[in-house]
């Protein structure tokens, strides 16, 4: 196996506290990156990576507004969306990451979101954000009793991709003991042969078979033209 | 005797059937029984006769697709050609020595030499020369001055002089003044002297007298002039030089000889009356003529040496002005094509009297094949000892025409060459009594020919009769029809080409059914190039609209911008006529063929511009009506390669603009890569008509998979910008490919795996649940196909039979994308051999047919592939059940079997793309190939289980049926007979 390269993002706490902040307008609430890691300067470097070990997001309450706003998306069976910065590290670099969902998944006993992170270092490549069932459509309206949302995130990296089988080696392996090669453990005799020795049993009772009927016949053919040359030749001689 | 062992029979029967799954090729006498291959060259940029003393009639060409072929003058057929590949341009062409074609190739760095008769490489040299300069190629001419021809070659500060014997570099100089870029190399008609015309800054023109055996400078000499000079500049005769100033209103006549340089300037306002526009010079051979192009005029001049220029001639483009050709020792022709009502006007002159024509000839050609643009001229000596001229046209649809005493001699349709897209559309279908096809048979010819085949099997036919038989299957006139056939077989190829024309191809034997080049994709005079996009159907007559000709989309762009406002163009598919013709107040980014019709069978087009706005077309209330209520189930997505960002949209109701068939979008999800560790290489979908038979999957114990089978996946894969490059310019550590699978309606990455020490270039397919790409292992130094399968796990429970009777199943469940998906991904690696140009996938009608991948390898070749290889279950040690299900143990390389080539012995050269089309017959595929050439064939991925093969012999069948109860009736007399005979004894 080759070396694999080390996970650019192990220890990586995902601390999601409570409620959101609906800050932006109808459809666009933020979330409040609180990127708590260490200067990257300490931080270990892998293959120019830097490494974050903590990462803070929050969600603010709803505000009074927000909820009228959030109710109304409801009504209007509108998207629900949220973003976040993509590089977390340089808030200055304004690229942000967005994922929606139809407002009206989200609302159960209370609001209910499921957010899977994927990041990659320090970037996050994207969000994708949901309710945490099942969501079909079309729906009706329905009023969350609780106005408060509960979160589960999911942050993931990226998966390595197994190597490519090699069966080089094993027939290198194959070539260098060839005496070894295990032999196909020895057949019977009957088993290897029956379907040659079937056939000529076959033909040996047949020629058994004739052979014993032949004298008979040989003695009936024999006699029968010894009764008619006799005949024959006693007018001859007459 | 007792029967042999059942057992041994069955073996033997499993044997044979193996074999035939194995043998999936085609037989030798097969070949063009289904299939055609047909070789084009592109569109001509420069062509060079063969001089008349060599007897043979052919010309070489270099074309735009960087072809270098040698065509018979006489039929226009290919004698030899080589098409070099993309990332070395050719750029100059010229004969040396009369039997070598010496080629420049790559900006000057590659000169090649080729075997004029039979086209095989000689030699190859690298010159080392700065990429950025224009390059010049230049043979002399006379082989008085050096004994072994030299071509010199000039790019930038440099001058090589090559021996076209054997590609020796004799000299090599780099002029060490700065800024220097050689215009001309001229040779010195008395003695070996060449000289080098250079630029230095703007405004000085520098002459370096060069001995031509040593290259040593013999003098340089340089001029200042009083303005700049903006670079063009050509050859007016062997010691003149015309260049034009900045200004682009005044030439400069500039003499050379040995000891100075004299120039004159001249004024181009008195030479020509309205000077309006930009003034080009055409560039043509040294004649004492120059030919000067303002706005869309072009003038013909003719050079007084240094005192001036005198007007011969002016007449509007479209037009073409040949090169001037060498008649006599003194004398050279040049000629002037134009266009005069429909018909063309060609005229040949002499340079030493310009005021009298050698031949005047009027041209028939035909409508659709647009301006000429190019003109190549050539003499030959007729029979009384007179001059005759022949010409080689290239028009603007990139045909190559041969005219001669007033005739089209031959025409080569070189378009196709440069394929940009293709539809298909069905045929009409036969109507009672009307033959639509002039093919059929008379009685006599039907039997004789079912006598002939009869014969053929039964193995009494000779060899005369036998190529009788062959050639009556290729030319079987069944599968020339001009209508729909039972089996779907027979349909028409519709493609776009670069130059805008439209061309439809009959199935059956690749003959061209009607073309079109289109008046909007064609150069406007104000010099804007519009570019061809795409086709796409239009409206497909079915139920409701039976009796309407089915009708294709093109959609283009007024420009090669990609904001420049779009083009749409609806075709008759059966007559090729423009039904409509659209000129959009809108760019387009995108097309989106909508799975709705209107009640016309019009195909909704939804076309999103630059600005994030979705246009939909038709434009017509009854398709909004049918649009409104999908609208809110709408979703488009846009990939960024520039940015690295892929965005997700909804779409919104109403635009900015009062336009009411625009709706503004509304960003729903997007996913930003970051540019300094990934960049988006690809981006694959499934084809949206693509039909799945199976949504399940049985595996080898009795259980189910389901498969995810999403329209909406998108596969994505990045590249590290290192990886990006090519193969060997970054080591494994830096190089890396993320793949991705994305829901494209909700942004969702449902998988996302890493391959380290991947290297592009990546070729991708998606079909049904799986993805399969191709890249480069930088670690295992070889090429790898990579698969993903993915399964839907929330499905997984409805296997249960018990819930299923107790009704307690999601199966009829609607999926929704707005439901977390669980998914389930197999994936596995497999070396391959090969570099790959393109990857396809066989489709067919209901999708029951095992899947073949078509891989358009780097051999120009097509190589199907069964799925079945490139299967993520495939193990070391298949269980017995897996065997039985079909699962191939696992080997580390793909075997490529080469009777599985689909295009067998041929290639299509400079491979682009591979259409699958499915026919109505479930087990047979059509597959279109295009590139440089076109290949058609069909293709039975399982083998043709559904219906006997064109080779199975009706004939043999019903004699043998005959013959049978033909014996059962004389049997069933003899025993009558002797029943009585028995009975009377």
């Amino acid at each position: 196996m080759a070396p694999r390269r080390p996970r650019p993002l192990l220890p990586l706490l995902l601390l999601l506290a409570a409620v959101l902040s609906l800050s932006l307008s109808l459809a666009a609430a933020a979330f409040q990156c609180i990127a708590a890691m260490r200067n990257p300067k300490e931080g270990c470097v892998f293959l120019n990576k830097t490494t974050l070990t903590k990462l803070r997001f929050t969600r603010n309450e709803l505000t009074g507004d927000e909820k009228e706003a959030f109710k109304k998306l409801l009504n209007e069976d509108g998207f629900y969306s949220i973003r976040l910065l993509s590089n977390v590290l340089d808030p200055s670099r304004k690229d942000y990451v967005v994922s929606s969902i139809k407002a009206r998944c989200i609302p159960r006993e209370s609001l209910d979101e499921h957010i899977v992170i994927h990041m990659d270092g320090v970037n996050i490549l994207a969000v994708n954000y949901g309710s945490v069932g099942g969501c079909q459509y079309p729906r009706p309206v329905k009023m969350p009793s609780k106005w408060i949302f509960n979160s589960y995130t999911v942050l993931k990296t990226s998966e390595q991709a197994p190597r490519t089988p090699s069966f080089v080696d094993q027939l290198l392996e194959a070539e260098n003991g060839l005496g070894e090669v295990v032999k196909p453990p020895e057949k019977s005799f009957w088993a290897k042969y029956w379907m040659y020795i079937i056939p000529l049993g076959l033909i040996v009772m047949n020629a058994v078979t004739a052979a014993a009927n032949m004298p008979e016949e040989q003695a009936g053919g024999q006699g029968q033209p010894g009764a008619q040359r006799a005949p024959n030749a006693a007018p001859r001689r007459r | 005797m007792a029967p042999p062992p059942r057992h041994l029979l069955l073996l033997l029967l499993a044997f044979l059937a193996s074999l035939a799954t194995l043998a999936d090729a085609v037989y030798e006498d097969q070949v063009g029984l289904a299939d055609w291959h047909q070789r084009y060259i592109g569109k001509v940029k420069q062509a060079v006769y063969h001089s008349q003393k060599s007897g043979r009639r052919r010309v070489v060409v270099l074309t735009e697709e960087n072809v270098i072929a040698s065509l018979d003058l006489r039929s226009g057929d290919i004698f030899w050609r080589h098409v070099i590949e993309k990332n070395d341009p050719v750029d100059q062409l010229s004969l040396s020595l009369g039997k070598y074609v010496v080629t420049l190739s790559s900006g000057g760095s590659i000169l090649r030499a080729w075997n004029l008769p039979d086209g095989q490489m000689i030699w190859e040299t690298n010159l080392q020369v700065a990429k950025s300069s224009k390059s010049l190629l230049h043979v002399l001419s006379n082989n008085k001055v050096a004994k072994d021809n030299l071509v010199f070659v000039s790019a930038g500060q440099w001058i090589y002089a090559v021996s076209s014997i054997d590609g020796v570099i004799s000299w090599g100089k780099e002029f060490s003044l700065d800024g220097l870029e050689i215009k001309q190399v001229v040779q010195s008609p008395e003695n070996d002297i060449i000289y080098a015309v250079g630029l230095s800054g703007s405004s000085k023109l520098n002459l370096y007298q060069l001995n031509a055996k040593t290259g040593e400078i013999v003098k340089h000499i340089q001029e200042s002039f009083p303005s700049a000079i903006c670079g063009e500049t050509i050859l007016g005769s062997h010691n003149m030089l015309v260049a034009l100033d900045e200004t682009r209103s005044g030439l400069f006549l500039i003499e050379f000889n040995g000891e100075r340089i004299s120039y004159k300037k001249v004024h181009i306002s008195d030479l020509v009356q309205d000077l309006s526009g930009t003034v080009k010079l055409l560039q043509l051979m040294p004649n004492g003529v120059i030919a000067l192009q303002v706005s869309s005029t072009v003038f013909v001049l003719k050079l007084k040496g240094i005192d001036g220029l005198e007007l011969i001639q002016s007449f509007e483009q479209p037009a073409a002005v040949s090169d001037a050709l060498a008649i006599t020792e003194k004398d050279e022709a040049f000629a002037i094509v134009q266009h005069v009502g429909s018909e063309i006007e060609f005229v040949v002159k002499l340079t030493s009297d310009v005021t009298n024509e050698v031949i005047r000839e009027k041209i028939n050609i035909d409508q659709h094949r647009g301006n000429i643009q190019k003109v190549f001229l050539n003499n030959y000596i007729r029979t009384d000892k007179s001059h005759g001229f022949r010409a080689l046209l290239v028009m603007e649809d990139h045909s190559l025409l041969l005219v001669q005493q007033g005739a089209v001699v031959w025409n080569r349709e070189d378009g196709l060459a440069s394929i940009v897209d293709v539809t298909t559309s069905e045929l009409p279908v036969e109507k009672d009594g009307v033959s639509v096809a002039n093919v059929e048979h008379n009685l006599f010819e039907w039997l004789k020919g079912h006598m002939l085949k009869l014969k053929g099997t039964l193995m009494l036919a000779s060899a005369d009769e036998l190529a009788a038989i062959q050639a009556m299957r290729l030319k079987s006139s069944e599968k020339n029809k001009m209508t729909r056939d039972h089996n779907g077989f027979r349909k028409l190829l519709i493609v776009l080409t670069k130059a805008g024309k439209v061309i439809a191809l009959h199935t059956g034997d690749g003959r061209i059914i009607w073309s079109n080049l289109l008046q909007s994709l064609r150069a406007s005079k104000s010099g804007e190039m519009p570019s061809a996009l795409s086709l796409y159907q239009w409206q497909v007559p079915h139920h409701r609209v039976m009796h309407e000709n089915p009708s294709i989309l093109i959609v283009g762009r007024s420009g090669a911008d990609s904001a420049a406002p779009g083009l749409l163009s609806v075709l008759d598919s059966y007559s090729g006529d423009e039904l409509t013709s659209l000129r959009l107040d809108h760019s387009v980014v995108q097309i989106i063929p909508l799975t709705l019709k209107d009640s016309s069978e019009h195909r909704l087009q939804l076309i999103f511009d630059s600005h994030s706005n979705a246009y939909l077309y038709p434009r017509s209330p009854d398709a909004m009506n049918v649009f409104l209520p999908e609208m809110s189930n709408t979703y488009l997505y846009t990939v960024d390669t520039e940015k690295n960002v892929i965005r997700g949209y909804s779409l919104q109701k109403s635009c900015d603009n009062s336009d009411e068939y625009c709706f503004s979008t509304k960003e729903l999800w997007s996913i930003v890569f970051p540019s300094d560790t990934e960049r988006i290489a690809i981006s694959e979908t499934r084809k949206m008509n693509e039909v799945v038979h199976a949504q399940a999957k049985i595996i080898a114990d009795q259980d189910v998979m389901y498969k995810y089978l999403s329209k909406n996946l998108i596969f994505v894969a990045t590249l590290s910008p290192k990886a990006a490059g090519e193969i060997g310019s970054a080591a494994p550590e830096e190089a890396w490919l993320v793949a991705y699978l994305i829901d494209a309606v909700t942004g969702r990455i449902l998988h996302r795996v890493t391959h380290h020490g991947a290297q592009g270039p990546v070729h991708a397919v998606v079909s049904e649940n799986w993805v399969v790409y191709h890249y480069f292992n930088l670690r295992a130094h070889r090429f790898e196909m990579a698969v993903i399968e993915i399964y839907d796990q929330s499905r997984a429970d409805n296997k249960d039979v018990m819930k299923l009777i107790l009704g307690k199943h999601n199966l009829s469940a609607p999926i929704t994308s707005y439901t977390r998906p669980e998914v389930m991904v197999k994936s596995q690696s497999y070396f391959f051999t090969f570099s790959v140009k393109t990857i396809a996938v066989t489709q067919t009608a209901k999708g029951i047919t095992n899947k073949q991948l078509l891989i358009g390898t780097i051999g120009d070749q097509v190589l199907a592939l069964d799925k079945r290889f490139v299967d993520p279950r495939r193990s070391v040690n298949p269980t017995q059940q897996e065997k039985e299900e079909g699962i191939i143990p696992l080997t580390d390389a793909l075997s490529i079997i080469p009777t599985s080539y689909v295009t067998h012995s041929l290639q299509v050269e400079a491979l682009r793309g591979i259409v699958s089309i499915p026919s109505k017959l479930e087990s047979t595929t059509l597959i279109f190939t295009y590139g440089v050439d076109l290949f058609y064939t069909q293709l039975a991925p399982s083998r043709t289980y559904d219906s006997l093969t064109d080779e199975f012999s009706y004939a043999l069948l019903l004699i043998t049926i005959v013959a049978l109860i033909a014996a059962i009736v004389v049997t069933w007399i003899w025993s009558e007979k002797k029943e009585l005979r028995d009975k009377w004894r």
